[in-house]
């Protein structure tokens, strides 16, 4: 049985994970060889390494259960997520003035990171039920209805950047699933005209940092700093960049959170236009091997699941490189694969093995 | 178009859209960037902000700031570490080893000046400065410091400085605090932080590869704190310090009316300027770690608790002929030994002082006479009228850490003790003993009403902050009769002006004072000693208070309250 699928195993997508995985490592060493006092940046690389572990043991389970199975399950799932999510907000740790982490043992996990993978799983098993009346308008609605809660709850908590990259993946999910394409596009014009009542949901911080993206100098010395250096750490890479550790910017202490959400500034400054258009294709050919694992498959749970997930991990790129280089303001994704944090690492793993997995079980004719 | 490929378009746009604005930033821009990033460091320097002063009553500068000079070093200058390192310990007088194991550190940020030697002297700075042009890496850096001239002769108002701890920090991060920082830990500069503390300012300067400064590009002007003017009476909060020579306990002198504090002192003390210096950090551990077992920083006035003794029988006899269970006619026969029971109670006075009234009870601080009506009031009523003039209560003074001490009564040991009241506790309550605990705050607050006609003031230090006036005089009126507290007045001027009386030692030439002694026994075999009163009688305008902790007698007490009397009237107070 698992030798057949085993045929179908799409060894490029694994590849290029790892490429990507082990250019993270080379840019944690870089980017925290210079952090004086705290810790080495061996124990970086080693905490980086355990979460690969742990993601790698969650991975094989989720890659040897069939997805339909996890389809079944999803709802409870999500609902589970939910649950811890709501949790993090009361007993969660506050770190940056987001409670975003929640303490087990000696490691600490931020649950809005899991919910995006248990989304894409209820909202598939809700849209492959649905199969025979998707073009009915209750879907639109039913697909609101789901995305509500989560996205509820990791505004309040708050963390901008998940809750934004939820939002495509639903609409790029309901739109392949066969959804009408102008419900689809108003559904996007009526978020877009809502958006500034949310304005005052936002916190100080997240208002500054938006303010500041339309205009970094006024705050030179505060939220405005991370910008101006972080423009000038990839731009003064250049063509070839100025070499692994050798990155003034961030040698220097220019840079601040250059090992997590921006370490995309340190990978530019020294490797260069090059070295970033090598990282931009290795992301590129996930995602197109992911695209194709969507259309290969006539199960609509698979495909959907595979979209989802597709959006999801391009997204956080664009979205975390576009901020690093000021092209998109400063809302707080991490770069998957790449960013230090057990979090993001472990659900950019369960990421690509339910991708796999998707891939490797698809129905064929 | 098939719908999965209309998707993964937009997703390739997204990937055209971000490689275009990398080749536009680190390709097209990219030299500019580069040039940035080459000649223009930019780094943020910090200046820190002076904290305000704090001024006596005259204006007199009791806490400022003064100028310190760090000689700092540039790592990437440096150039010959081993010339510069015996170089400065030799100018400087200073571990070579040391100075090599802090140059070592500024490795990891070679570019910005890092701190080498903390609060050179003036001389040595000029000297240095001098010495530039032969060693390009050394900076002389200025900051302001906090400066106590007056060291442990004001420390009990004053308070000290510490280091902000991590936790402070977290949760003050967003006001503006940041790990330089340094809070009030005692006294005026803990609770006045807020005011005293400046906002720190910063430069943001660009600066070349080599650490060159070429232009500031933002200023943040800092904002200093504000300054505190006082109460205190430099000339007299000295003077009372030294009077204190060799002993422990507190002094404390005020404005029986208003409650304004022109004197406050707490031995032992210590010298705040240890919390600010360098080098210093033993001698800080020790006192916060009380090393010596002296309780140095514990300010005695007010956190202190101690058994009052007879000072409290003026407390006694108010209570006593509120409730018209004595009156000025009734007298007792002192024959020195008082029997209760199977219980002996001694007065003071081997032989005893005779027959008494409560005039004369109060003059002479006959025991004998006091158990007798103690047992006449009851230990309720005791306990009735020293909350009513404030024992067991805090007095509102404007510093950290007041204690409550403690007013006993049959219906507190009941719940508190799950006993009965003895009779016999009441003998030795009368006369200021047994589980009653005050606060030398306490005691100069109740004699303040008899001065004042009766009420309770709220000591206070701080007059004005800024240019603002702050201080607000708070008064509370007690619930006894004018005529009674002019009886026991009588008696307490009697303690004073008449021969025989036990604080005779406190008497001035022209001026009545009035007050009242006391020699409270303790656990150890030492006594603590007492006097509180006020001057002059007829018409108050200042109170005294002295303790000695520990190995002081009443009369020994009403001595240096002479001194202290006297010298107020030197500089205009009475």
């Amino acid at each position: 049985m698992m030798h057949r699928h085993l045929r179908n195993f799409d060894g490029m997508i694994l590849g290029c994970a790892a490429v990507i995985f082990v250019i993270g490592l080379v840019f944690l060493q870089s980017s925290t060889t210079s952090f004086y006092g705290t810790a080495s940046s061996e124990s970086f690389v080693m905490r980086q390494l355990i979460s690969l572990a742990l993601g790698l043991i969650l991975g094989l389970v989720v890659f040897s259960i069939d997805y339909r199975k996890l389809v079944d399950a999803a709802y409870l799932l999500y609902g589970l997520s939910l649950f811890i999510l709501m949790v993090t907000f009361f007993i969660g740790e506050r770190r940056l003035g987001a409670t975003r982490w929640v303490q087990i043992g000696m490691f600490s996990f931020q649950p809005s990171e899991f919910v995006k993978i248990t989304f894409i799983l209820a909202l598939a098993a809700f849209l492959g039920r649905r199969k025979e009346y998707i073009q009915s308008t209750a879907t639109i609605a039913g697909a609101l209805l789901l995305i509500g809660p989560a996205f509820a709850l990791i505004v309040i908590q708050p963390d901008l950047g998940t809750a934004l990259i939820l939002v495509p993946a639903m609409l790029a999910m309901v739109y392949v699933a066969g959804v009408n394409g102008r419900m689809v596009a108003a559904l996007m014009a009526g978020g877009i005209c809502v958006s500034p009542f949310f304005w005052h949901l936002l916190k100080a911080y997240q208002k500054k940092r938006l303010l500041v993206f339309l205009n970094p100098d006024l705050d030179p010395l505060g939220a405005g700093y991370t910008i101006i250096q972080s423009k000038i750490a990839v731009g003064s890479g250049q063509l070839f960049g100025k070499g692994w550790l050798a990155g003034t910017q961030s040698q220097l202490n220019f840079l601040p959170e250059r090992h997590t959400d921006f370490i995309f500034s340190v990978v530019g400054e020294e490797w260069g236009f090059v070295g970033a258009c090598v990282l931009l294709a290795l992301y590129f050919v996930i995602l197109y091997r992911g695209i194709r694992i969507a259309e290969m498959n006539y199960d609509l749970y698979g495909k959907v699941i595979a979209v989802g997930l597709v959006s999801l991990l391009g997204f956080q790129v664009i979205v975390n490189i576009g901020m690093t280089i000021g092209l998109l303001p400063v809302v707080g994704v991490t770069l998957p694969f790449i960013s230090y944090g057990g979090s993001s690492l472990v659900v950019s793993i369960l990421n690509v093995c339910l991708l796999l997995n998707v891939g490797m079980r698809r129905s064929v004719f | 178009m098939n719908r999965t490929e209309f998707f993964f378009k937009i997703i390739a746009a997204g990937f055209c859209f971000l490689v275009a604005g990398l080749f536009y930033l680190q390709v097209i821009r990219g030299p500019y960037y580069r040039a940035r990033s080459e000649d223009n460091r930019i780094v943020v320097i910090p200046i820190a902000a002076p904290r305000g002063e704090i001024l006596d009553r005259k204006g007199r500068i009791i806490v400022d700031n003064r100028i310190a000079f760090d000689v700092c070093v540039i790592y990437k200058d440096a150039g010959d570490f081993r010339r510069l390192v015996s170089f400065l310990s030799a100018t400087l007088k200073k571990d070579a080893r040391k100075l090599s194991a802090r140059l070592e550190k500024a490795r990891g940020q070679p570019y910005t000046p890092t701190v080498l030697v903390e609060d050179i002297s003036r001389d040595e700075a000029i000297l240095l400065e001098q010495r530039r042009i032969d060693y390009p890496a050394l900076r002389i850096s200025t900051r302001p410091l906090r400066s106590y001239p007056y060291k442990e002769e004001t420390a009990t108002v004053t308070g000290y400085l510490g280091k902000i701890n991590d936790r402070e920090l977290s949760r003050f991060k967003s006001y503006g605090f940041t790990a330089r920082d340094r809070v009030g830990r005692g006294g005026l500069e803990k609770q006045y932080d807020d005011y005293l503390r400046g906002v720190e300012g910063g430069m943001q300067v660009e600066t070349d590869s080599r650490g060159r400064q070429k232009r500031i590009l933002y200023v943040q002007p800092t904002e200093p704190g504000k300054s505190l003017r006082i109460t205190v009476d430099l000339d007299l909060q000295r003077f009372c310090y030294e009077a204190m020579e060799g002993k422990d306990g507190v002094v404390i002198v005020m404005n029986p009316a208003t409650g304004a504090i022109y004197a406050f002192v707490s031995k032992p003390g210590f010298d705040p300027n240890l919390f600010v210096k360098s080098g210093t950090q033993g001698a800080v551990k020790g006192l916060l770690r009380n090393d010596s077992r002296k309780y140095q920083l514990v300010d005695r006035a007010i956190s202190g608790v101690y058994p009052p003794g007879s000072v409290f029988k003026a407390v006694v006899a108010m209570a006593g002929l509120e409730t018209d269970r004595i009156d000025t006619s009734l007298a007792f026969t002192c024959n020195g030994v008082f029997h209760f029971g199977s219980a002996v109670f001694h007065c003071w006075k081997e032989g005893g002082h005779g027959v008494q009234t409560l005039l004369q009870a109060l003059q002479h601080s006959c025991d004998i006479y006091f158990y007798n009506a103690g047992l006449r009031i009851g230990a309720t009523a005791i306990a009735q009228y020293a909350d009513r003039f404030g024992f067991g209560r805090l007095t509102g003074i404007d510093l950290p850490s007041e204690g409550y001490g403690l007013v006993p009564s049959p219906q507190w040991k009941r719940t508190a003790k799950k006993e009965a009241w003895f009779e016999g506790e009441t003998v030795n309550y009368a006369i200021g003993q047994g589980y009653l605990l005050v606060t030398p705050i306490q005691v100069i607050r109740m004699m303040n009403a008899f001065a004042n006609g009766g009420y309770l003031v709220k000591p206070y230090f701080v007059e004005e902050i800024g240019d603002v006036t702050f201080a607000t005089h708070s008064l509370k009126k007690i619930d006894v009769s004018l005529k009674n507290l002019a009886t026991v007045t009588k008696g307490l001027v009697k303690v004073v002006n008449e021969e025989g009386g036990t604080g005779a030692r406190a008497r001035l030439d022209g001026i009545t004072v009035a007050g009242k002694t006391g020699t409270a026994q303790t656990s150890r075999d030492k006594t603590h000693g007492w006097f509180s009163g006020f001057a002059p009688a007829e018409n108050p305008t200042i109170s005294v208070l002295v303790f000695i902790e520990y190995g002081g007698t009443g009369g020994e007490a009403s001595v240096l309250a002479g001194k202290i009397l006297r010298k107020s009237a030197e500089v205009g107070l009475l």
